[in-house]
């Protein structure tokens, strides 16, 4: 029995939602961006928006501001354009390019990709200043997993496991962003999309979360967590995720994943709101 | 050949062969082909063979009295037969209870009210939750059925409606029962809502469909949803037991119901918090197909212009082409079919009760619950005796039928016992309706009937087909206008549009208001070979008489440029009352016919975009608000506006498109590109960040803050939020913070 990490984060802390989205073992999640499935507009722009920044990001250290002006230059053409540089088509996934190339999508991946990447290099920036002698030092590694060796530097296997409801279940889940330098690990979650207050409460847990595994797979570690969202400056989490929560079977929390909900016409609790097609 | 009676004139009548009376048509319609006869024998030969396919369709289906309807019905139906001003499709709402009359000692039945609507408009107007007053009394819709019901005590019993169109244990497997149902099959991905263009009840039972529109934007199967579509023939308030002397209704579930000494009425609604749905105007089946052409439209060639718009009209031919297509299993022929569709509150479809057809509106299902009529005795009684009269009458046929001397004696011994206890057993059933067993019976208790329900599957939505001309102007969206097409000013502005066209062509064509609807629906064709999609804004208008009455086919190539410019005229705000509204007033736009959607109509938007379709203007520009053309100013009167609301404060226009903010703080500068909602982020200069996401700048120097001219205007507070952005991270977390920010 394991759990996504982003269910988790995502259930609001709601029991019985949370125990809905328990997963067997066997079909392990492959994680990454790279072997997600977009179902809708917005995990499509979500998933090109993440490897944008994470393509330029996981440059060297010498280049990457280099690439990420480049990135931002590119990103305007596109949207005067309408098409894509050699270096968007290397860094944004083949389906995204494959499955045509809309005003829409033009239009929000250099809304959002532009601001997130400048957010992120400013990010960079200020952990430089922070951290002395850190400058052109920092590694950032990209969508590592918590739950297996990838990459295999870290020795994430077993997963961990927290005691939900009645029993210990496994944790799965990868983080998009780690800032590296000596014992310094700065975790960070990239967003997009909509936001609202119930929104980023559920983002901060999931990056609580990873911050909390990743304490205990390395208590060495000097640990920080973050949640890139174009919209925001970086959004700093500050509190340990409240695992003792979730052992009233019967602890019912409305939120966002209230949509998502099998129980949400009848859950009093539920936030759902029934929205009416547009004809 | 009988001349007819009396009325017999001098004129000879002549006997006339099916040619010469097929050739003599052709040479009275020719002239309307301009006196193309090749062209007029065309038509005439696509009618005829339309009428021997409607006809074969109506042998081929199988007669049962629910679904019976006449030949005239079906050909107007179908579009072959004119209709026009026959009160097709009309719907009740209907008061049905008892009453005591003076000097009568038993409740009598009795119509408190009843009105009639025209089935597309009752739809709204009588829709479950809507309260009606009529003679002075409110009742508030509760209930749907049919004029003439089969059983008299479960008016809706024989349509099944507590089934599924599959077996509940085999999903896979179509219920046979099911075949005349239909169904609303549509998307509800967000923000995608296709509507499929078929309303057959077996389409999608395994669920190996995807959404067209889902399936050419993003590559995934959408989330398809079908509802049983049901077409009510009245409505109706709930009835309960009143007693006259004590003027109070009886609401207790145990309640005696219909019986002789109490009267049966609906209970005045007085409840002011009643709420009615907002229905949609009737919606056109979005393509399934990726070339409108297929769908049965040609396309109106004109000269002009305007730019991005393509006009098409229905045409027969092309509809023939469906036909035989139908004919040989390939296709639906139903192509030219509006679907009008009220799909509950929620979207989701009513819970209906399946044997009375009272509709819950409330969250929790009530186990027994007042019909929406009251149950007169007759017709149980003669419910009872048509059901006693098929029973000796299929014994009857079995006797007929079969052949072995023994068989049949025993048949016929049967028949006898049955036809001789006949009176008897009709007599005990009656009683037993009423009362038995010392207690009430069926027709004297509370309706028990379970309701349709989203978690059976079984939810209703309730609707119509109907057949009209039908008239399209298809508008390509792409920059200069704004891919936002779910934004509320996006909807406006075309909304203006439709509504400045329908009230143009209805002037320019002579007709008479009301004569012509329009609606608009947002489309998107995709490439499969190319991966490359184009979105389009349909707007069409069609005849209101169903099966068409050729009005909106007078918009021809000749005419449609002048309807345009004409559309164009109304929108710069000439014909606004005391100069050019800042919405829309009933100069330019608003309408009885409008009322339901008045709060989404936006004069200056829309004349900003048919300024850029007409070309007169580079782009969609929030500075041109009339037929005056860009007004320079109005920035600078915007700017003013906000000094004045803000005085401690810079505020000024650099120019007709640039706002400076300062706060007289160290880095308060801010600098603003205002531009109009409808415009594509393309058109902006570099360096500019949404205003939605100035949260995230650090340094405001460097970046200029793009702001829709609209939200400026309607919410000022939004230009100082997004200028002067508050940290807003307030210690929301439940847990004590335990770890501090690095930095």
């Amino acid at each position: 029995m394991y759990l996504r990490t982003s269910d988790l984060a995502g259930s609001s802390g709601c029991v019985p939602y949370l125990v809905s989205k328990f997963r067997a073992r066997g079909r392990a999640w492959r994680g990454g961006s790279k072997s997600f499935f977009p179902a809708t507009f917005p995990q499509e722009l979500g998933t090109a928006v993440h490897e944008l920044i994470q393509y330029v990001l996981s440059k060297p250290p010498e280049k990457r501001r280099h690439i990420a002006e480049e990135m931002e230059r590119d990103l305007g053409t596109l949207r005067t354009t309408l098409k894509p540089s050699a270096l968007l088509k290397e860094a944004l996934p083949d389906r995204f390019l494959e499955s045509g190339l809309r005003d829409e999508k033009i239009m929000e991946t250099w809304r959002h990709g532009e601001r997130l990447l400048d957010l992120c290099i400013h990010f960079l920036g200020k952990l430089e200043a922070a951290y002395e002698g850190s400058e052109d030092k920092w590694k950032v590694e990209i969508e590592v997993s918590l739950h297996q060796n990838t990459p295999p530097e870290y020795q994430h296997a077993p997963p961990s496991s927290r005691y939900i409801v009645d029993r210990d279940v496994a944790l799965h889940g990868s983080v998009d962003l780690v800032f590296r330098w000596n014992n310094v690990s700065v975790l960070g979650e990239l967003k997009s999309g909509t936001t609202g207050k119930k929104k980023e409460k559920t983002w901060k847990d999931q990056v609580a979360i990873y911050a909390d595994i990743w304490r205990e797979k390395h208590p060495e570690h000097e640990v920080h967590g973050y949640v890139f969202h174009a919209a925001h400056k970086p959004i700093f989490v500050s509190y340990s995720y409240p695992f003792s929560d979730l052992s009233d079977f019967d602890r019912r929390v409305g939120g966002p994943q209230c949509n998502d909900c099998f129980q949400r016409l009848t859950c009093e609790k539920s936030d759902f709101k029934p929205m009416r097609s547009h004809f | 050949m009988d001349g007819g009676g009396d009325e017999l004139t001098d004129e000879p009548i002549v006997s006339m062969s099916p040619t010469d009376a097929k050739q003599r048509l052709i040479e009275s319609i020719a002239h309307q082909f301009e006196g193309d006869v090749a062209e007029a024998t065309a038509f005439i030969n696509t009618q005829i063979a339309r009428l021997r396919a409607e006809l074969a369709s109506m042998e081929a289906s199988a007669a049962d009295g629910e679904n019976e309807v006449g030949l005239m019905e079906r050909l107007i139906q179908s579009g072959l037969f004119p209709s026009f001003s026959f009160p097709l499709d009309v719907a009740t709402f209907e008061v049905a209870g008892t009453k005591k009359r003076a000097g009568k000692s038993k409740s009598q039945p009795y119509v408190f009210a009843r009105t009639g609507q025209d089935l597309k408009v009752a739809l709204s107007e009588f829709q479950p939750g809507k309260r009606l007053t009529i003679n002075k009394q409110s009742f508030l819709v509760e209930g749907v059925g049919v004029s003439f019901p089969e059983n008299p005590i479960s008016h809706l019993e024989s349509f099944e409606f507590e089934k599924q169109r599959y077996n509940p244990m085999n999903p896979s497997e179509f219920y046979d029962g099911a075949k005349e149902w239909r169904y609303f099959h549509r998307c509800e991905t967000e923000k995608c809502g296709y509507i499929i263009a078929t309303t057959k009840p077996n389409w999608n039972l395994d669920g190996s469909e995807s959404c067209p529109n889902c399936k050419a934007i993003h590559g995934h199967d959408g989330n398809l949803r079908s509802t049983r579509i049901f077409t009510p023939e009245v409505f109706r308030p709930r009835i309960m037991p009143y007693n006259p002397e004590t003027g109070k209704h009886d609401h207790r579930s145990d309640a005696w119901q219909n019986t002789n000494k109490l009267e049966m009425r609906a209970e005045e609604d007085a409840d002011e918090t009643a709420k009615p749905t907002r229905l949609g105007s009737p919606t056109l089946p979005t393509p399934l197909t990726q070339k409108i052409e297929e769908e049965g439209f040609t396309e109106l060639p004109f000269e002009s212009t305007w730019r991005h718009i393509t006009a098409y009209r229905f045409d027969e031919s092309a509809e023939r082409g469906k036909q035989l297509a139908a004919e040989n299993g390939h296709s639906d022929s139903k192509s030219a079919e509006l679907l009008l569709v009220n799909p509950g509150p929620h979207g989701n479809g009513y819970n209906v009760c399946t044997k009375c057809g009272f509709v819950n509106m409330k969250a929790d299902t009530p186990n027994a619950h007042n019909r929406p009529y009251a149950i007169e005795r007759t017709k149980v009684e003669h419910f009872v005796r048509q059901k006693k009269r098929k029973e000796i009458e299929a014994k009857q046929k079995q006797v007929d039928e079969e052949h072995e001397e023994e068989r049949k004696a025993e048949l016929q011994l049967e028949l006898t016992v049955l036809q001789s206890n006949a009176e008897n057993d009709i007599q005990s059933e009656i009683k037993a309706l009423w009362w038995s067993d010392g207690s009430p019976g069926e027709a004297m208790q509370t309706c028990t009937g379970a309701f349709t329900s989203e978690e059976n599957d079984t939810n209703l939505c309730f609707g119509m087909t109907f057949r009209t001309d039908i008239f399209l102007l298809r508008i390509e969206i792409k920059p200069p206008i704004t891919h936002e097409a779910d934004l509320r000013p996006f909807d406006a502005a075309f909304r203006a549009i439709k509504e400045a066209l329908i009230t143009e062509a209805t002037e320019e064509l002579e007709l008479v208001n009301r004569e012509i609807s329009g609606n608009l629906r947002d489309v998107v064709v995709g490439d499969e070979s190319t991966g490359q999609t184009t979105r389009y804004m349909d707007l069409y208008l069609f005849d209101n008489a169903s099966g068409g009455a050729g009005l909106v086919r007078e918009i021809t190539s000749e005419n449609l440029e002048n309807i345009l410019n004409r559309v164009k005229t109304r929108l710069s705000g000439e014909k606004c009352v005391d100069g050019p509204c800042s919405r829309v007033c009933i100069g330019c736009l608003l309408d009885f016919r409008n009322q339901m959607e008045s709060d989404r109509l936006d004069r200056q938007l829309g004349y900003q975009i048919l300024s850029y379709l007409s070309g007169d203007s580079d782009t969609v520009d929030f500075r041109i608000v009339s037929s005056a053309g860009v007004d320079a100013t109005l920035l600078e009167q915007e700017a003013n506006h906000l000094a004045d609301i803000y005085p401690h404060l810079s505020i000024r226009a650099v120019d007709s498109q640039t706002i400076e903010v300062d706060n007289g703080e160290t880095d308060g500068k801010r600098t603003l590109h205002v531009h109009s909602s409808l415009e594509s982020p393309q058109q902006h200069p570099d360096k500019v960040v949404s205003y939605k996401m100035t949260r995230s700048i650090s340094d405001f120097s460097t970046k200029l803050i793009s702001m829709p001219f609209e939200v400026i205007r309607d919410a000022p507070h939004r230009f100082i939020a997004a200028c002067y952005p508050e940290d807003t991270d307030d210690d929301d977390d439940d847990g004590v913070p335990e770890f501090h920010e690095p930095f």
